[in-house]
């Protein structure tokens, strides 16, 4: 997997300049996973996000109880890990490998040692996270709007 | 140790000196990987080659039991062979006697049978002459009961030579079997013997191949000996060299990576990988970069540095925040 490209490519990383993305790959890491396998649990303290470079993950809540549920499927380029990152709680969902799958994994630390030196570039991961966010809390309010 | 700056450092590291020590690093790491693998190689030949006298020498043992077993079992049948000859003898004298004894009641029926046939001819010449002679009716009254008596005995003979004959026929039969079984068994222990010396002839080989598989194994025992030698030369080169490069550079050398003080820094270090890992450091490291570590942490937490940003033509904050928005639709919050 070419971590530069996924980096490239992924929403997260948008608007970065080159050698912010330079370094930013230097501090990544590829991790693969075999289909089944958990990236992480419900509960957990979250210290990294992951961006998918290839194959798919399930989000699933309530994993191990007798009736987990799949909240949502994600594929190469989409992110999981980063509400962790912002609100310092514990993962609020288990993720488990759908496919196998190849990801980037990028811890807090080194996002820190990254601030560190490309403040600006730190804010503008930390904007694309937000527009997530934010997109997804208008979806959800949408559909909220929808029921009532 | 000297403290020094990210650049006075990136100068240490692009000087012909240290190029020249890194070319003997990488020379003393080039024989270190050639004599590790040398070593490997013989060592895995010392082994495999124990390994073979052993499966050689057991199996040799193992053929050797076996053959020891189809000795002991041409032995057992053997003995089976003769106890059944001897039955057989047995048998064959009673089927002798039996055979005279059968002839006897066979004459003795016989006879019997003739005596009735001479008394009935008798007795039906005095019939003819019964009307006319007196004495001819006084006979055959005296004779009738005797024909009955005879045709008795007659017919005992006759039984008597059947049960006989009987008995005859199944002594026969049973001596038959008794060859027939001896005959197969005489037969198989000759197939064991011959079985039990092949494996014997087997064993042999293999206690032969045992031998020349340990010999070979002493000779790589040798092997691995000076193999480890020249591994240890190359390890006690590799540290000669680290060596070198903390009184050459004014650093620390470790295995694997050279520290220098930060100047102006009491708690960070620089750190030079001597090596490339993408997998286990907290980021991806490259030989030769220079790198920095909390002297407490050491290389459990890596930083990137030499990145000096120029914000000054960076406009992507301003960007965002001074832009108009693309679209806003009523009631967007």
């Amino acid at each position: 997997m070419d971590k530069h490209q996924v980096l490239q490519s992924s929403r997260l990383f948008a608007n970065l300049l080159p050698d912010e993305l330079d370094m930013l790959a230097d501090l990544c890491q590829v991790k693969t996973y075999a289909s089944g396998d958990i990236v992480f649990e419900e509960g957990e303290v979250g210290n990294a996000l992951y961006v998918i470079g290839s194959g798919e993950v399930d989000v699933i809540r309530d994993f191990k109880t007798s009736s987990p549920k799949i909240i949502a499927t994600l594929k190469a380029l989409d992110f999981f890990g980063e509400m962790s990152l912002i609100d310092k709680e514990y993962r609020s969902a288990s993720v488990k490998a759908r496919t196998d799958t190849e990801m980037i994994y990028l811890s807090n630390e080194n996002l820190h040692s990254f601030a560190k030196v490309y403040k600006n570039g730190f804010t503008m991961v930390v904007i694309n996270i937000a527009r997530v966010l934010s997109q997804r809390l208008r979806e959800t309010n949408a559909k909220l709007a929808q029921r009532m | 140790m000297k403290a020094r700056r990210h650049d006075e450092l990136q100068q240490v590291l692009q000087s012909a000196d240290f190029q020249q020590w890194w070319n003997a690093l990488r020379a003393a790491h080039d024989r270190l990987a050639a004599s590790q693998k040398a070593y490997e190689d013989v060592q895995e030949q010392h082994n495999l080659t124990g390994f073979r006298a052993e499966n050689a020498q057991k199996r040799a043992v193992d053929h050797l039991y076996r053959a020891g077993e189809y000795e002991d079992r041409a032995a057992t049948r053997l003995a089976e062979s003769n106890s059944l000859d001897n039955q057989s003898f047995e048998s064959v004298a009673a089927f002798e006697t039996q055979r005279v004894t059968t002839s006897d009641a066979w004459s003795n029926h016989l006879a019997a049978e003739h005596r009735v046939e001479s008394l009935r001819s008798q007795i039906a010449a005095l019939e003819a002459e019964a009307d006319s002679k007196p004495a001819a009716r006084n006979e055959l009254k005296r004779l009738q009961p005797e024909l009955r008596r005879l045709e008795t005995e007659a017919e005992t003979a006759r039984h008597d030579y059947e049960k006989q004959a009987v008995e005859k026929n199944r002594l026969w039969r049973e001596v038959e079997r008794l060859w027939e079984a001896s005959l197969q068994i005489s037969l198989s222990v000759s197939e064991l013997r011959r079985k039990a010396v092949r494996i014997r002839k087997e064993s042999e080989k293999l206690f032969r191949e045992a031998e020349a598989h340990r010999q070979k194994a002493e000779e790589l025992r040798k092997a691995v000996k000076t193999a480890e030698h020249d591994l240890n030369d190359a390890e006690i080169e590799i540290r000669r060299v680290l060596r070198s490069a903390s009184e050459r550079f004014d650093c620390l050398a470790e295995e694997e990576f050279l520290y220098f003080p930060v100047k102006d820094s009491q708690r960070m270090v620089y750190c030079v990988p001597l090596f490339s890992d993408s997998a286990h450091y907290n980021i991806e490291v490259r030989a030769l970069n220079i790198y920095e570590v909390d002297r407490q942490r050491g290389v459990d937490f890596i930083e990137p540095v030499g990145r000096e940003p120029d914000d000054s033509a960076d406009t992507r904050i301003d960007d965002f925040f001074l832009k108009e928005r693309k679209s806003a639709p009523a009631g967007a919050t």
